[in-house]
């Protein structure tokens, strides 16, 4: 993991910031999905409603995000039936999924308490 | 990317899609307007687009292994290449059809000319020819075997065959096989073990030795029930009581060149009965096989065959008055050598049909390309990088190169099998052909490069930020008249290459017709022949040979049908028996004169001439007083009689002939009592040698043919030699029966009509002019795909230009002429530039043909008919599809 990020910090400081804005939705979506199971649109409802609309999630970045954190194994899915008896595809946040909640809000900690000290630096 | 998670995905958007219309709908949106807010909402930026958008941004978050990204790409390539099937076969087809035929012809070729025979240090295998008098490839005396094999040091092994015909009786139907004699030396120079058994040993051969035979797996299994301890075994050979000493492998076979008369399927190996040494100096039989010592050039051993040519003829007067001396010809050369200029030329006509080919593959390329330019542009616009696109169409290549090099595969070895089917006997002798792989691998990467090539400039257009402009232009994917020019040039090219193709096939076509038309100085039809071999022990006297010829000819002419039966020791164009030849000269002849001339020596009975239906021009055949006394009296063709009297008859004139009479060869003079029509009895095109035909009697050869003539319904005069008249097969039985009701124990072989021997010679010319056909179908057939393609293109792309002119009174004729006009420009010019083409190909295989010339202006007019009307059909069908256009629906088309 170590290496990974040593990695990734000497690939270019484009790389750093779009890492940072999909980690940041990574942790949102895996936040959104704490409660229980959603559907595409839900999760993009609820992260709307946990960041009081600071955020919305436009289906462009939505859906390959989710696509993505399933394929590493965060997310499982599964069809079913919605709340108004349409047929959708539901995400559930898997163990790994919540140990990445953890490992990504920890970090996130750090991250924001770093930027805020820098801030108050100045 | 598996097919079931795209399909999974397409399905979570229309929910996605669903979910949103359901709760614009909550908000008080009627269901039509929440479907397009939600489509909106979605898409941001335009409906599909935004979709697609989306789906191509989470297939770029598929785990791409390199596996799983090709799978994508290669799903991709295939659902292009579905939306355009008829574009898609055509390339596969082309590809399939062009390479298919040049990996077969190649493996031909390659097996031919190319892989080295398959025989123990085949590189320094070499015949030794003997030259004399006016022969330059002539068998060497036994005395001048014995001499080589002393002096040449150059020379590791010397050994030598002579092939004749022998009879198998005491183990079922007797059976006439054929028989190489040969030095005890001669099997180990070509394999190095027999299957079963062993060599014969130094000093087997020669007179008084035990009877030994190596003999074909081919026999051994037919004859001998494949008897695994035949070693050892006793077999009745022309009488003879002979020791198998072993049996060779099935794959063994002699090459030789057919001109050395040493066929390929000798079935038995007989070790050399006769005295060498004490032979006569000059009776020349044996066909000689050396072995250069390693590291010896041919030039070396010719340099010493020179040497060894002039100390014979220092110490024999004989070889100084004939000339002789020898010449090294090593083995592959001379076995590969008649068939070299064919072969070539077929190589030819395959590069230009693979040249068509690949101009068409290169022109549906391009076609599809220029059409490509917006997709390929509006991928780049939706992010795609230009390695990506390549990669893409690197796919697309691929696929399509694959599947043509399958189909090509299949192809290729069914044309191959038909090859092999064909081939006339002394084409391949080198070993079975393969598909040329190489060749195949070669055009493949051919197509992978023309196909990113082609697909890469749009992409490259696309990168360098040309997009708007592109997607500006409508999506017609037009590049102006650029691409039109360049793939009517394409298409002048493959017209005029297909029309070298069809010249020469026509040319081909035409020698066949020739060589069918050609009088080779006897005639086929109604005759039927059939093979004896007198076996020496039970007909040792002339006089045993000459009563048994005689009374068999009476037999078989007494046959109910038949007109005449005639007995010679030769058949017309019957190759598989030895030829004799030898000096003649006329009577008062100086002596330096007398070794120039050669005739072939034919020894027949009284009604040979009329049963092979020979012209006789002048004089009277044979009588059988002349066989009974043993009178000194020939027959002579005209182009001897020519050469040696010419502006005066024959008749009455003087020769001095060989003659063998108690096995004694003499020269004595005869009396010219006849002149017929020279009878082609090598080939029918060349007139080898002079003829001479003396009485039986005066050379009775253990080896005879016969021919029946079957009275056919017809009056019997005239007609080309063929298969015209009635089927001479029906005398087969009669013939046998009459044959065995003499002597059962005599085989009866190769009871075949005369008209089998005409084929025969007609075979390798067949098998070219049919290759050459085949290839000018390849051609004619790529060539109007091609024009059809960039025709129809042509249509396509001004589908509105077309409807405005029909808008605007254009009457169907006019629509028609201009796209008949358009279509057939390429054509007309690339028949023309092919013409010229034509002419300056023919003179490199005027030597294969017969009968026409080089520039048969018939030919040629005839090629550029056959494709102007192929081109006017090509244009036709695209021509009807524009004047059937309706103008608001081609207005219409963007």
């Amino acid at each position: 993991m170590a290496k990974a990020e040593t990695k990734s910090a000497g690939s270019g400081a484009a790389d750093a910031r779009s890492d940072l804005v999909r980690g940041t939705l990574e942790m949102l979506i895996l936040k959104a999905l704490v409660p229980g199971p959603l559907h595409g649109l839900g999760v993009a409802r609820r992260v709307g409603q946990i960041t009081r609309g600071a955020f919305e999630v436009g289906p462009g970045s939505l859906f390959p995000a989710l696509h993505r954190m399933e394929a590493a194994g965060w997310l499982a899915s599964e069809w079913s039936e919605s709340e108004n008896r349409r047929r959708a595809k539901f995400y559930t946040l898997t163990k790994a999924g919540r140990r990445r909640l953890e490992h990504e809000s920890k970090r996130w900690g750090r991250v924001s308490l770093a930027i805020a000290r820098a801030l108050e630096a100045t | 990317m598996r097919p079931d998670d795209d399909r999974d995905l397409d399905d979570e958007i229309e929910a996605t899609l669903d979910l949103m219309a359901d709760e614009k709908e909550r908000a008080g949106l009627s269901s039509g307007a929440a479907r397009r807010a939600a489509r909106l909402e979605l898409g941001r930026g335009g409906a599909a687009f935004g979709v697609e958008a989306i789906k191509e941004g989470v297939r770029d978050t598929r785990p791409r292994t390199a596996l799983s990204g090709w799978l994508s790409d290669l799903r991709q390539a295939l659902r292009g290449m579905a939306r355009t099937p008829g574009w898609t076969a055509l390339v596969v087809l082309t590809l399939g059809v062009g390479l298919g035929a040049s990996t077969a012809i190649c493996g031909v070729v390659n097996a031919v000319l190319l892989r080295p025979l398959p025989y123990p240090a085949a590189d320094r295998l070499a015949l030794i020819w003997a030259h004399f008098g006016p022969e330059s490839k002539a068998p060497a005396s036994g005395h001048q075997l014995l001499a080589l094999r002393e002096r040449s040091r150059l020379f590791d092994t010397i050994g030598g065959i002579w092939v004749t015909s022998a009879a198998l009786t005491g183990h079922g139907e007797p059976e006439q096989i054929r028989a190489g004699f040969v030095t005890a030396n001669f099997l180990p120079l070509l394999i190095d073990k027999p299957a079963l058994g062993r060599h014969f040993a130094d000093g087997e051969d020669g007179p008084g030795k035990p009877a030994l035979v190596i003999l074909s797996d081919a026999i051994w299994r037919r004859r001998f029930g494949a008897d695994p301890d035949m070693v050892g075994r006793t077999i009745q050979m022309d009488g003879r009581a002979v020791e198998v000493r072993g049996v060779l492998p099935s794959s063994f076979r002699i090459a030789f060149p057919e001109s050395s008369r040493v066929p390929p399927d000798i079935d038995a190996y007989i070790p050399m009965p006769f005295d060498l040494a004490g032979g006569p100096l000059d009776v020349s039989f044996i066909r000689v096989l050396g072995r250069m010592t390693s590291g010896t050039t041919p030039v070396q051993a010719q340099a010493e065959l020179d040497r060894i040519g002039a100390a014979l003829r220092a110490e024999y007067k004989e070889y100084a008055s004939q000339q002789l001396g020898f010449n090294v010809a090593p083995l592959h050369g001379e076995v590969v050598g008649p068939a070299r200029p064919a072969l070539l030329a077929l190589s030819g006509g395959v590069a230009l049909v693979l040249l068509i080919a690949c101009i068409n593959v290169a022109s549906l390329l391009l076609a599809r390309g220029a059409e490509r330019q917006r997709e390929l542009t509006m991928r780049s616009a939706l992010g795609a990088s230009p390695g990506r696109i390549a990669r893409l169409l690197l796919t697309e290549s691929v696929v399509l190169a694959l599947a043509g090099g399958a189909l090509a595969l299949g192809i290729g070895s069914w044309l191959l099998a038909a090859l092999q089917a064909l081939q006339p006997e002394g084409v391949a002798r080198t070993g079975p052909a393969r598909l040329d792989l190489g060749a195949l691998a070669f055009a493949i990467a051919a197509t992978l490069a023309a196909g990113i090539l082609s697909g890469l400039t749009p992409a490259v257009a696309a990168a360098r930020g040309r997009i708007a402009e592109v997607l500006k232009r409508g999506g017609r994917g037009q590049t102006g008249g650029g691409l039109q020019r360049a793939r009517n040039i394409l298409i002048g090219c493959e017209v005029a290459l297909g029309c070298a193709v069809l010249a020469s096939a026509g040319l081909m076509a035409r020698t066949m017709h020739s060589l069918v038309r050609v009088d080779p100085g006897f005639e086929a039809g109604r005759a039927l022949t059939l093979q004896l071999a007198l076996p020496g022990p039970r007909y040792p006297a002339d006089a045993d040979r000459v009563r048994f010829a005689l009374r068999a000819q009476e037999a078989l002419g007494a046959i109910p049908g038949v007109e005449v039966a005639g007995m010679g020791s030769n058949l017309p164009l019957d190759t598989s028996l030895p030829n004799w030849y030898s000096p003649y000269w006329r009577e008062g002849a100086q002596e330096g004169e007398r070794d120039g001339l050669m005739a072939d020596h034919r020894s027949v009975l009284p009604g040979f001439f009329r049963a092979v239906g020979a012209h006789l021009l002048e004089g009277r055949d044979f009588t059988e007083d002349d066989v009974a006394q043993g009178r000194l009296v020939a027959v002579v063709d005209d182009t001897l009689a020519r050469r040696n009297w010419p502006g005066q008859s024959a008749i009455g004139k003087r020769l001095a002939l060989e003659t063998m009479i108690e096995s004694d060869f003499k020269t004595q003079p005869a009396e010219v009592i006849g002149v017929v029509h020279h009878v082609q009895f090598h080939s029918l095109t060349d007139e080898v040698r002079e003829q001479v035909y003396i009485p039986y009697s005066l050379a009775p050869r253990n080896q005879i043919s016969f021919v029946l003539r079957s009275r056919g319904r017809g009056d019997g005069q005239g007609g080309s030699a063929g298969r015209d008249g009635d089927d001479p097969g029906a005398l087969a039985s009669p013939a046998r029966a009459a044959i065995a009701a003499l002597d059962p124990d005599l085989p009866v072989a190769r009871v075949v009509p005369l008209a089998h021997y005409v084929d025969q010679a007609r075979r390798a010319t067949r098998f070219l002019s049919l290759l050459s056909a085949a290839l000018a179908g390849i051609a004619l057939l790529l060539a109007v795909v091609g024009v059809y393609g960039v025709s129809s293109g042509s249509v396509t792309r001004r589908t509105a230009e077309i409807g405005v002119r029909v808008a605007l009174g254009a009457r169907r004729l006019d629509v028609m002429g201009l796209v008949l006009g358009q279509g057939m420009r390429p054509v007309l010019l690339g028949c023309a530039a092919g013409l010229g083409l034509s002419a300056l190909l023919a003179p490199l295989y005027a030597h294969l043909l017969f009968g026409v010339r080089p520039f048969d202006l018939a030919t040629y007019g005839a090629v550029a008919v056959v494709l102007v009307l192929a081109g006017l059909l090509a244009c036709y069908v695209p021509a009807r599809r524009a004047v059937r256009l309706d103008p608001l629906d081609a207005l219409r088309a963007d």
